[in-house]
C-alpha cells in the first residue's frame, strides 16, 4: 500500500547487556564488545548452560522513588526504564499526559515468568488466578500516566518486530498522537536456563563466556539466552518536524510470514521467509540493491544460520556479495522477546554512525554461510538502508526496515 | 485497560470501515471434550492429524482449532484458500495448570526436570503459531495480550491489522478459561474452556452480512446485551437477532460497532 506519510523513531530508551542507554549500548556494539559473563547464581550450579548477558541493578527513573521502584516486578522495572528514558530522549516527557501515546511490547512468556517468580512465595497458593497482577504493559501506561492503549504482542523472537510495526498501525489509522513500542524479556531464570537447555539450543561453553555466542562461525554450539529491553517512541514525521524533534529513522517497511511448518524446528524451505523479506522491501519502496545493511536474525545455531543465509542469498540476489551482514548477537546474547528491538537498536547505531557493527567470535566462518559478513571489527559505510530479520519459534518470520532520514 | 481508543478525524478511511465477519465458530469445553478435541479438533475430519500434532498443545489452542474449524464449516468456507490469511490470537492466561506442575518438578528435582514443551506451547504466541501449521497458513501469525483484556486487544490488533496489511483474511481466535482451573487444587466448579473463532476479511472488498468497527464507549449507537466474555460476543455475532446496527462493549472505554448488511 502507498502510505501517506512515515513515521520516524524519535525516542529510544534501552537496558542490555550491553549498555543501559542508547549512546553506551552503541559505543559497545561499535567497539565489538560482548555482554556474556558466567552466571555464578549457585542455583544455576547443575544447569548445563551457566552463562548469559544479564542486566545490573537499574535504577529509578527521575522522578521515582528508590523503595517504590524497587517494589516492582523484574519486568516491570526493566519496561518502566526503557519507556521513560525513550519518552525523555524523545523530549516528550512533559507533555506525555496531554497525547494520546499508546504503549505496544512485544513480550512472549509474561504470565510464564511471572508464575515463576511468585511460586517461591507460596507454591501452587501463589499461582492462584486471584493473585494475578495486572499485565506489564497496562502497569506501566499507568505509571507513566499514559492515555493510549497499551497492548502485548509475542511473536517468540521476532516480538519486537511485530510491536514497532504495530505501534506503525495505531499511528496511522490515528488512535494514538505517539506510541511507545519495543520488546523486553526477563528470560535468564532457574526455568528458561533449563527448559531451553533441555531443548538442545544453548551453548556449553561454560570456560569462555565472552566467545560463546559465535553466529555463522563453524565453532558454534548453540545460543546464549540474555535479558534486556528496548522501546523506541514513534510519530507521524509531520508531528516530529513540527516540534523539531531528531529522527534515529524512519520506519520504512515491514513484512511478515509463517512457515507453516513446526513450532520449535525452523523450515528448510526459505520460501516464507524469503516473502516476508521481499514484502518488507515492496512496503519500503527499495530494491535488494538499495540495501546498505543487514543485521541477521543468527542466533548461533547452525540451522537457523544456514537457512537465513539462503534466505539473504536468494532475496539480495547479486547484491549479498556486498551488502554487509551482521549478527549482534553474537555481542548482546538472545534476548528472545527483547531480541528484534535490540536488534533495531544495531541499525540505528549503523544510520547514526556511518558504520556496520561487527560479528563478533567469527572467526572460522561456516562455508555453508556465505555472506559479506563484518567479521570481529566495525566497518566504516555508507548506510542509508538497514534491514533487521526477526524469525521466532512458531514459524513467525519478519523483516524491518529502518531508513535514514535526510 | 485500553484507555483511549477514539480515532482521530484524520483515521484512515479504510481502517473505519472496519471488517466483514465471514464466518463465526465457538466452541466451549471441558476437560473431557478436550482430550477428544486434542485427537480430532476437526469434526468433519477433512484434514487429519497426526496423533502427536496437538499432544504437547494447550487447552487454549485446541479449543481454539475447534472453533475455527466450526467457522470453516459455518462459512462454508476452503481452508485451501486461506494460505496467505493472517491468524491473530488473543488468549488469556494460558497455561496456568501445566506451569506450575513444571514448576513444580522441576524446583524439586532439577534442571534436567524442566519440560522444554513448555516453551513452545506455553507462550503468548502457540495458538497462532500452531493454527498456521494446523491449515498451512503462511501468512503473518502472532499472539496477543495474553491476560485481562484479551479480548479488546485482539480486536484492536485484528481491524488495524487487516486496514493495514494486504491480507486478503484474517482469523482472530479469543480464547480463555471460566471457570479457570487452579493449580494444584480441586475446582470449585466444573472448568470450561471457551473459544471463539472469527472469520474477517476487508469491509470494502464486499457488501458483508456483518460487519465490525471499532468504536469508543461513547458511541451513540444502541448498546446490544452482549456481557463482555466471548461465550456472550460469540451469541450474538452468531445469532439472527442482530439489529441492523448496535454497540457491543468489549473492555474498558472500547467496543465494536456492529452493523448487519444487506449481504
Amino acid at each position: 500500500m502507498i502510505r501517506r506519510e512515515d513515521f520516524w523513531i524519535t525516542g529510544v530508551g534501552t537496558a542490555n547487556p550491553l549498555g543501559l542507554d542508547l549512546a553506551s549500548t552503541t559505543a559497545a556494539l561499535l567497539e565489538g564488545r560482548s555482554g556474556i559473563r558466567s552466571l555464578t547464581d549457585p542455583v544455576l550450579a547443575h544447569h548445563p548452560c551457566r552463562i548469559g548477558g544479564l542486566l545490573p541493578p537499574l535504577l529509578p527513573p527521575v522522578g521515582w522513588e528508590s523503595a517504590a521502584f524497587a517494589r516492582l516486578d523484574p519486568s516491570e522495572q526493566l519496561l518502566l526504564y526503557c519507556s521513560a528514558q525513550a519518552l525523555r530522549e524523545a523530549g516528550c516527557w512533559e507533555e506525555r499526559s496531554r497525547l494520546r501515546v499508546g504503549l505496544v511490547v512485544g513480550l512472549g512468556a509474561e504470565w510464564m515468568e511471572t508464575w515463576e517468580l511468585q511460586w517461591p512465595h507460596g507454591g501452587y497458593e501463589a499461582l492462584h488466578p486471584k493473585r494475578d497482577p495486572a499485565p506489564v504493559a497496562q502497569r506501566v501506561a499507568q505509571q507513566l500516566g499514559l492515555a493510549g492503549p497499551s497492548l502485548t504482542v509475542a511473536a517468540a523472537c521476532a516480538s519486537g518486530n511485530f510491536a514497532v510495526v504495530q505501534a506503525r498501525r495505531l499511528l496511522e489509522a490515528g488512535y494514538v498522537d505517539l506510541c511507545l513500542a519495543g520488546g523486553i524479556d526477563r528470560c535468564v531464570s532457574f526455568m528458561s536456563l533449563a527448559a531451553f537447555g533441555n531443548l538442545g539450543v544453548l551453548s556449553r561453553r561454560n570456560s569462555d563466556p565472552s566467545a560463546a555466542s559465535r553466529p555463522f562461525d563453524r565453532d558454534r554450539d548453540g545460543l546464549v539466552m540474555s535479558e534486556g529491553g528496548a522501546m523506541f517512541v514513534l510519530e507521524s514525521e509531520s508531528r516530529a518536524r513540527r516540534r523539531g524533534a531528531h529522527p534515529h529513522a524512519a520506519v520504512a517497511g515491514f513484512g511478515s510470514s509463517s512457515d507453516a511448518f513446526h513450532m520449535i524446528i525452523p523450515s528448510p524451505n526459505p520460501e516464507p521467509a524469503v516473502q516476508a523479506v521481499r514484502e518488507s522491501l515492496a512496503d519500503a519502496c527499495i530494491n535488494p540493491d538499495e540495501v546498505d545493511y543487514v543485521n541477521a536474525h543468527a542466533t548461533s545455531t547452525p540451522v537457523g544460520d544456514r537457512n537465513e543465509t539462503n534466505v539473504l542469498r536468494t532475496v539480495l540476489g547479486d547484491a549479498a556479495a556486498r551488502v554487509p551482514v551482521s549478527a549482534t548477537k553474537s555481542m548482546t546474547g538472545h534476548p528472545l522477546s527483547a531480541a528484534a528491538a535490540i536488534d533495531a537498536i544495531a541499525c540505528l547505531a549503523a544510520l547514526e554512525h556511518q558504520a556496520v557493527p561487527p560479528t563478533i567470535n567469527l572467526e572460522n566462518p561456516d562455508p555453508e554461510c556465505d555472506l559479506c559478513h563484518v567479521r570481529n571489527e566495525a566497518r566504516p559505510h555508507r548506510v542509508r538502508v538497514a534491514l533487521s530479520n526477526s524469525f521466532g519459534f512458531g514459524g513467525s518470520n519478519s523483516c524491518l526496515v529502518l531508513r535514514k532520514v535526510a | 485497560l485500553l484507555a483511549s481508543t477514539r480515532p482521530s478525524s484524520a483515521a484512515s478511511l479504510r481502517t473505519r470501515d472496519g471488517c466483514a465477519v465471514v464466518a463465526v465458530g465457538q466452541v466451549s469445553a471441558g476437560p473431557t471434550e478436550i482430550a477428544s478435541l486434542r485427537r480430532q479438533p476437526d469434526a468433519t475430519g477433512r484434514v487429519q492429524f497426526s496423533p502427536p500434532f496437538l499432544k504437547h498443545s494447550d487447552e487454549q489452542t485446541v479449543v481454539g482449532l475447534a472453533a475455527l474449524f466450526r467457522a470453516v464449516d459455518s462459512g462454508n468456507l476452503s481452508i485451501a484458500d486461506m494460505s496467505l490469511w493472517g491468524v491473530v490470537a488473543a488468549p488469556r492466561h494460558m497455561g496456568r495448570v501445566a506451569t506450575a506442575a513444571i514448576l513444580e518438578r522441576t524446583f524439586r528435582e532439577g534442571a534436567l526436570a524442566a519440560s522444554p514443551l513448555i516453551i513452545p506451547h506455553r507462550s503468548l504466541h502457540a495458538v497462532s503459531g500452531t493454527i498456521t501449521q494446523a491449515l498451512g497458513i503462511q501468512g503473518p501469525n502472532f499472539g496477543v495480550g495474553g491476560g485481562p483484556g484479551n479480548l479488546a486487544e485482539g480486536f484492536l490488533v485484528a481491524l488495524t491489522l487487516l486496514s493495514d496489511a494486504q491480507l486478503p483474511g484474517l482469523w482472530l481466535v479469543l480464547t480463555e478459561w471460566n471457570p479457570e482451573p487452579v493449580p494444584g487444587g480441586e475446582p470449585s466448579a466444573p472448568v470450561v474452556c471457551h473459544a471463539l473463532a472469527l472469520a474477517l476479511a476487508p469491509a470494502s472488498a464486499t457488501q458483508p452480512a456483518l460487519r465490525l468497527r471499532l468504536a469508543p464507549q461513547r458511541t451513540s449507537v444502541g448498546r446490544l446485551p452482549a456481557g463482555t466474555g466471548i461465550v456472550a460476543l460469540g451469541h450474538l455475532l452468531k445469532g439472527a437477532t442482530i439489529p441492523s446496527r448496535g454497540f457491543i462493549p468489549v473492555d474498558g472505554a472500547l467496543g465494536l460497532e456492529v452493523e448487519r448488511g444487506e449481504g
